[in-house]
């Protein structure tokens, strides 16, 4: 958007911007700390910090610990073993107690 | 995006002259991939000369541990679960230790805070972060002073003006880092946005600045770096249940969504609808962006697709994991309904963290399963978009040439730095921690700043009053809305079938 040309142009987009910035610095330093400070905010934060939550990430390589993520996932499929590969009608005698752990060592 | 210049310019480009040949190569899509690749190579060589001296004995230790651990799980009992928790420890520290990344302490970005925000300028150490600040600085403008050289434009302004767009980005990262916004899942790509569209609003976005607003040219690179997390080789994380939840209904709820908007709706813009279509039904903001490139939608549709989409995170979020203890779900069935309806990545793990451990490894690992299809989504909508979408009335069959001309060139970065991750990801415990270690180091801080760049750009180059029309008649609302339910149900449908009925052993070895 080109910027406002004239001098009144300019003075009236300059106070818009200037509206916007307080309005943006109540939110954020005012009204936002204010509920982050009630006890179902502050419960939920400190939940996600305390598990290492971010919350905010886009994609699963932003969460937090990436390398333990993906070791522990690779993990699990090896303990699993055929529990995620064989339908419970194809194998009658499986169990949860009969879990292999046949896959292959990484 | 549609104002992509390159994916223009290369469209009406003809092939047999040797000066546009050589000139093809120039465009803003190949320089993404250079730049892209340049930095994914050098992050590699960094870690892979950075590797530990002791390196043989560390895997031979690893081998050794996870052999311990895995029989030790396999007969645990109460008693032993201390003993389980410090191989576990051990076992974890190890791995940390395989690869570690030389370039991370110098790329980094905003910390989080609750009051003050200078806190944002420290990590939680109480470390200044602006040296990492300082570094993605002058790497990115380095490498787009060099990329606006190479697209043949006037380089020497771009420095400046890029100085404006990263102070913007700052302050995006500094408002997304309050606590309350991004625990509740809003991340700075709406901060991003809205900071410029209130300079393009209010003031106007200066002369000065104009050379670095380049959207598309940041969010094609970031793309490029994403593609290097698209690890193929943890598709298979929960087996045949995790491929079933989130490969199977995922694209049978984005193409009856897109087909719902064109022929129920009659959504007048097509990669509106494919935009919304996508965010909904894979992972939400990088969905959004990346099918967003592939079908060059407009940058207002991308704003409105990414506006929709974190609106209802924040109320799937709180309201999943309530709906679900109510319904009385089991943890494993909970974690994948949650994994795979709810957009966004981080507000996954988040929810299902709300349910206990098993809730949210399931709902992450889903998650990643789901954010791993966004390469094949976004392939297969570039593919569809200039195949069957650009056709003119007078060329109702398109050649592969034609095809090729058209193909948004970025993609193959995309699609080569996943391929390449992949496999070295999968090579064993080294490979994984290098891929891990050069994502966490180098391109997740890279490709998150590249994407703030290109949101602060899409305000700072959009009018208030070009958003208005796409309100109208709340269509776009409707369709997430009507998406996000048959999302819902058909996961809830598969997620049963899998982890209760068919795999109920598999549900059981996770919950384990």
């Amino acid at each position: 958007m080109p910027p406002p040309r004239s001098p009144s142009d300019r003075r009236a987009g300059a106070a818009r911007l200037s509206a916007c910035a307080a309005g943006i610095a109540l939110v954020w330093l005012v009204l936002l700390p204010a509920l982050g400070r009630t006890a179902a905010v502050r419960e939920h934060v400190e939940r996600n910090e305390a598990r290492g939550v971010d919350a905010a990430a886009r994609y699963y390589t932003e969460l937090p610990g990436l390398t333990q993520f993906l070791d522990r996932a690779t993990g699990d499929r090896r303990r699993a073993g055929d529990a995620l590969w064989r339908p419970a009608f194809a194998s009658p005698n499986d169990s949860p107690s009969s879990v292999s752990t046949s896959e292959p060592e990484r | 995006m549609s104002d992509a210049p390159s994916a223009d310019t290369e469209a009406k480009a003809p092939l047999d002259a040797p000066a546009t040949a050589a000139r093809s190569w120039r465009t803003e899509d190949w320089w993404a991939v250079w730049l892209g690749g340049l930095i994914l190579v050098v992050g590699l060589a960094a870690t892979w000369l950075a590797r530990p001296a002791d390196q043989p004995q560390r895997l031979a230790r690893l081998e050794e541990l996870t052999r311990t651990l895995d029989e030790a799980s396999a007969a645990a009992t109460g008693d032993a679960s201390s003993g389980l928790a410090a191989l576990r420890e051990e076992r974890e520290k190890l791995v940390a230790k395989l690869a570690t990344n030389p370039l991370k302490p110098y790329l980094g970005t905003l910390g989080s805070w609750s009051d003050d925000p200078k806190k944002a300028f420290v990590d939680k150490s109480g470390k200044s972060v602006l040296p990492g600040v300082l570094g993605v600085f002058v790497a990115l403008l380095a490498l787009f002073t060099i990329g606006t050289a190479g697209l043949g434009e006037a380089w020497p302004r771009f420095p400046l003006a890029f100085v404006f767009v990263f102070a913007l980005a700052v302050l995006s990262y500094v408002l997304a880092g309050q606590k309350v916004v991004s625990h509740y899942g809003l991340e700075y790509a709406l901060w991003a946005i809205m900071i410029g569209l209130i300079v393009s609003n209010t003031v106007g976005t200066p002369a000065f600045a104009r050379p670095a607003v380049r959207t598309e040219f940041y969010i094609k690179t970031g793309l490029v770096l994403l593609g290097a997390g698209i690890l193929f080789d943890q598709l298979l994380a929960l087996g045949l249940p995790g491929v079933f939840v989130s490969w199977c209904v995922t694209p049978v709820v984005l193409v009856t969504t897109y087909l719902f908007g064109q022929r129920v709706l009659k959504m007048e813009s097509r990669s509106l609808n494919m935009v919304i279509s996508a965010d909904m039904s894979v992972c939400g903001v990088s969905a959004a962006i990346a099918t967003a490139a592939a079908c060059r939608a407009k940058r207002e549709e991308l704003s409105l697709a990414i506006a929709l989409s974190l609106g209802f995170t924040v109320v799937m979020m709180i309201v999943m994991p309530a709906v679900i203890r109510q319904l009385g779900m089991s943890d494993v069935l909970g974690g994948a309904w949650i994994g795979g309806t709810i957009d966004s990545t981080g507000a996954v793990a988040a929810a299902g963290g709300m349910l206990g451990d098993t809730a949210q490894t399931v709902a992450t690992t889903v998650k990643m399963i789901q954010n791993i299809l966004i390469g094949v989504i976004a392939f297969a909508v570039s593919i569809y978009w200039v195949g069957w979408v650009d056709r003119t009335p007078d060329a109702p069959r398109i050649g592969v040439g034609e095809i090729w001309k058209r193909f948004p060139k970025f993609m193959l970065g995309f699609l080569a730095a996943s391929i390449l991750f992949s496999v070295l990801s999968a090579s064993g415990p080294e490979g994984q921690a290098i891929a891990a270690a050069v994502i966490g180091g180098t391109t997740k801080v890279l490709h998150g700043w590249l994407f703030c760049l290109g949101f602060v750009c899409i305000g700072l180059e959009t009018n208030f009053r070009e958003l208005a029309p796409y309100f109208r008649g709340g269509k776009p609302l409707t369709l997430y809305v009507c998406g996000q339910a048959l999302n819902l149900a058909l996961t809830l449908f598969m997620a049963w079938l899998m982890f209760e009925k068919v795999f109920p052993h598999a549900a059981a070895a996770l919950a384990k």
